[in-house]
């Protein structure tokens, strides 16, 4: 009976389809409605009261007993009285591609979300936002929430690609009008993390870390922390929990992991700025770096790495790097006079004036002439090339070194245990040769005059039973309280006064 | 006005004897001077006329060997040097190969040095003949014997001094200098071998080891060694040795 009254609809389906292709037209709907209810009252006495007054009262189980046939032939009078929430996902399934926006609007989450019906459609926007974040966590079974989102597509019930979103987010891991995004849940291939692919965000926010301007990376989020794996060399700006600033640049394979206050830095570059400090921290491997008030604390360095110290006063810049022949070089900073650290293989003590280096590292800084950087280019001043401890002691301006005291030296069997560069003139070198300690310096003779760097350090001594060197305006004086070795830098005034 | 004219006849006559006396005395100075600066009175004595050629011999081997030192072991410079004034500096060690000079070599320079310049200070003996002696002379020939700790200086030169008291015959002269220039050597050779292995670099424990100061210097392009030995000392100055790796 039904089935035949529905048949004296048939040439309504020529204007659904036509309706369809004016579905954003409201008002033009809303007119066609007025006429099909009028023409409706004509028909019903025509056809024993059979029509659209018919499907407007229809039930939940009258409507899911339509067949597919019917449901497509009904669906503007579905759609037009509100009954498409009560279509099962198989309806559904079968006329989600014919639904106007008024039919999507109307779409329930269990709707969408049955055999991943959102796939089809184009425009998420048409979507009751509340039922698409029921169907994507019928769908990934997550608590997702989203806002803003254009369109998507689903792969299977772990794979969502967003065009956009305003908004999106799971746990507390969120992304701000991301474009371009994918997120996979509970990725085996990340064990078990949350993956966001995103093209490119304004802002992703991992609990209380914010990074901004994001564009190619990947975020692999679980709850004790979150990897970042940028796609590209573009900066990744990252504000963290206590607004340090920090950025981070990625090699070809690099990442980035932050646990709480400690970040692990995997063939990439970690920037964290203090005011007008800069720590860098250059991982050719990786490095683990805990973080304090004040940027870095303590680094775990897999050689090669390098740390790097910048301000406004460059002539200040130093760099410590662990060649390839290093071991897991643990280098920490004492920027507070609280602050006491155990158990490292350097420390750089901004408090004190002093480096203590142990074992294989180099320590750079910038050569100087009169006083300021010839080059922003950082030269090696220090370079323990096997177990031996230097205690750098700089002057108060953290300029100019008071001491380089080398201890070690004479207990290490290493070919070369230690290598000192005062300045571009010269360089001071430990080692053994033909199985005797030798302390043996090279001599730049073929500089210019003016191209002198000033001698950084004023003395040099090491446990190698030599006596201590001074070094004054580039001049070595090695005094044994007998006889004396003095190296004159070239131009020297009082050369003149040996040749004539 | 006679009490001033006797005043003033007084204070003339002094003013003319002090000037007086300061004549006699620039006069006598002169005369002192002249007599010294043309001759030596020398007594016709065999220790006096020996000890006359042997500090001619001596004088002479110190500038010899003060000028050895200072070019490094040569005093005939044949190869390349590096010019200083009054000197030049010679090299150890150039272009890889090392130039160092033998003892030999080293004793060969100085015996020519002191017998091109002996009679700089003998001036053929001119002081003997000027005491009114005869004087007949052969050819100086020194020969230098380079030790560790001393150079031993041995000539021959034979001549007869003759006067009214009667003749002396004069025939080897010996002197030595505390001028340990084959330690010196030495050292020249280990830091000249060290530099040749170790990239031109400087052995400072090797230095610090040896009994004299060490003054490098670039200079030239080329490292300049001063060997500075106050144990070698001559007319109360330190000997100096220089040579240059480059």
């Amino acid at each position: 009976m039904l089935n035949t009254w529905l048949g004296y609809w048939a040439p309504l389906n020529k204007i659904f389809i036509v309706w369809n292709q004016f579905n954003s037209m409201q008002y033009v709907k809303v007119a066609a409605i007025v006429l099909i209810l009028s023409f409706n009252s004509f028909t019903s006495l025509a056809f024993e009261g059979i029509g659209p007054t018919l499907i407007a009262s229809m039930s939940v189980s009258q409507v899911q007993a339509l067949s597919p046939a019917e449901v497509i032939l009904n669906l503007l009078l579905l759609e037009a009285f509100g009954k498409i929430g009560f279509l099962t996902g198989t309806q559904v399934e079968a006329v989600i591609g014919s639904l106007s926006s008024n039919g999507l609007s109307q779409l329930e989450g269990e709707q969408l979300a049955y055999n991943n019906n959102i796939n089809q459609v184009d425009d998420w926007t048409q979507l009751d936002q509340d039922e698409l974040n029921d169907a994507v966590k019928r769908i990934t079974g997550r608590n997702i929430n989203m806002r803003g989102v254009t369109s998507g597509k689903f792969i299977g019930s772990e794979l969502v690609n967003v065009k956009y979103a305003d908004s999106f987010s799971v746990d507390n891991t969120a992304t701000e009008k991301a474009s371009d995004s994918q997120f996979e849940s509970r990725s085996p291939a990340a064990q078990g993390a949350d993956v966001f692919r995103v093209s490119n965000a304004e802002k992703v926010t991992y609990g209380c870390v914010t990074f901004l301007n994001v564009q190619n990376v990947d975020f692999e989020a679980s709850p004790h922390g979150v990897k970042v794996v940028p796609q590209s060399r573009a900066p990744l700006k990252i504000i963290d929990c206590v607004n340090r600033q920090v950025e981070f640049v990625a090699e070809e394979g690099g990442y980035l992991s932050i646990i709480g206050d400690d970040y692990t830095v995997v063939k990439g570059t970690l920037t964290c700025t203090d005011g007008v400090k800069v720590d860098t921290l250059q991982a050719e491997e990786s490095t683990e770096i805990h973080v304090g008030p004040s940027c870095f604390e303590c680094m775990g360095i897999v050689p090669v790495g390098t740390y790097s110290y910048h301000e406004p006063v460059i002539e200040r810049d130093f760099t410590v790097r662990i060649p390839k022949e290093g071991k897991v070089y643990r280098l920490c900073l004492r920027k507070f006079r609280v602050q006491s650290f155990i158990g490292y293989d350097g420390l750089a003590d901004f408090v004190d004036k002093r480096m203590d280096f142990r074992g294989i590292m180099q320590y750079k800084r910038h050569l100087l002439r009169g006083g300021k950087a010839t080059d922003i280019l950082m030269e090696t001043a220090y370079e323990g090339k096997a177990d031996v401890r230097a205690d750098i002691t700089l002057f108060p301006e953290f300029i100019f070194v008071d001491t380089v005291a080398l201890a070690g030296i004479n207990a290490s069997e290493a070919p070369a245990s230690a290598r000192t560069v005062p300045s571009n003139v010269y360089e001071l070198t430990e080692e053994i040769i033909k199985g005797q300690h030798k302390r043996v310096l090279a001599v730049g003779y073929r500089l210019l005059p003016e191209s002198l760097a000033q001698s950084l350090p004023s003395r040099y001594d090491s446990d190698g039973g030599l006596p201590w060197l001074n070094i004054t305006s580039n001049v070595i004086m090695q005094d044994n309280g007998r006889h004396r070795v003095t190296i004159l830098e070239p131009g020297n005034k009082k050369i003149d006064g040996i040749v004539g | 006005m006679g009490l001033s004219a006797k005043k003033r006849n007084a204070q003339l006559t002094l003013m003319m004897l002090v000037g007086i006396i300061l004549a006699l005395v620039f006069f006598l100075f002169y005369l002192l001077a002249t007599s010294l600066a043309t001759s030596i009175t020398l007594p016709f004595d065999r220790n006096a006329i020996q000890e006359y050629v042997n500090n001619c011999f001596k004088q002479t081997a110190e500038e010899s060997t003060t000028l050895l030192g200072k070019q490094g072991g040569r005093i005939r410079l044949q190869q390349a040097y590096i010019a200083a004034k009054g000197f030049g500096i010679s090299y150890a060690l150039k272009q890889d190969a090392p130039r160092i000079p033998s003892i030999r070599e080293m004793e060969e320079d100085l015996s020519w040095h002191i017998d091109v310049h002996i009679n700089d200070c003998l001036k053929d003996l001119k002081d003997f003949k000027s005491q009114g002696w005869k004087v007949d002379a052969g050819t100086f020939s020194s020969a230098a014997s380079i030790n560790r700790n001393d150079v031993d200086f041995r000539a021959t030169f034979p001549f007869t001094v003759t006067a009214k008291e009667g003749s002396l015959t004069f025939r080897d002269f010996t002197i030595m200098l505390p001028v340990r220039l084959e330690y010196l050597h030495t050292a020249m050779g280990d830091v000249t071998q060290f530099s040749l292995e170790q990239g031109r670099r400087v052995d400072l424990t090797y230095l610090n080891g040896q009994d004299f100061n060490t003054t490098i210097f670039p200079y030239q392009n080329a490292l300049v060694y001063q060997f500075i030995d106050e144990a070698s000392a001559m007319r109360n100055q330190p000997y100096e040795f220089m040579f240059a790796i480059e």
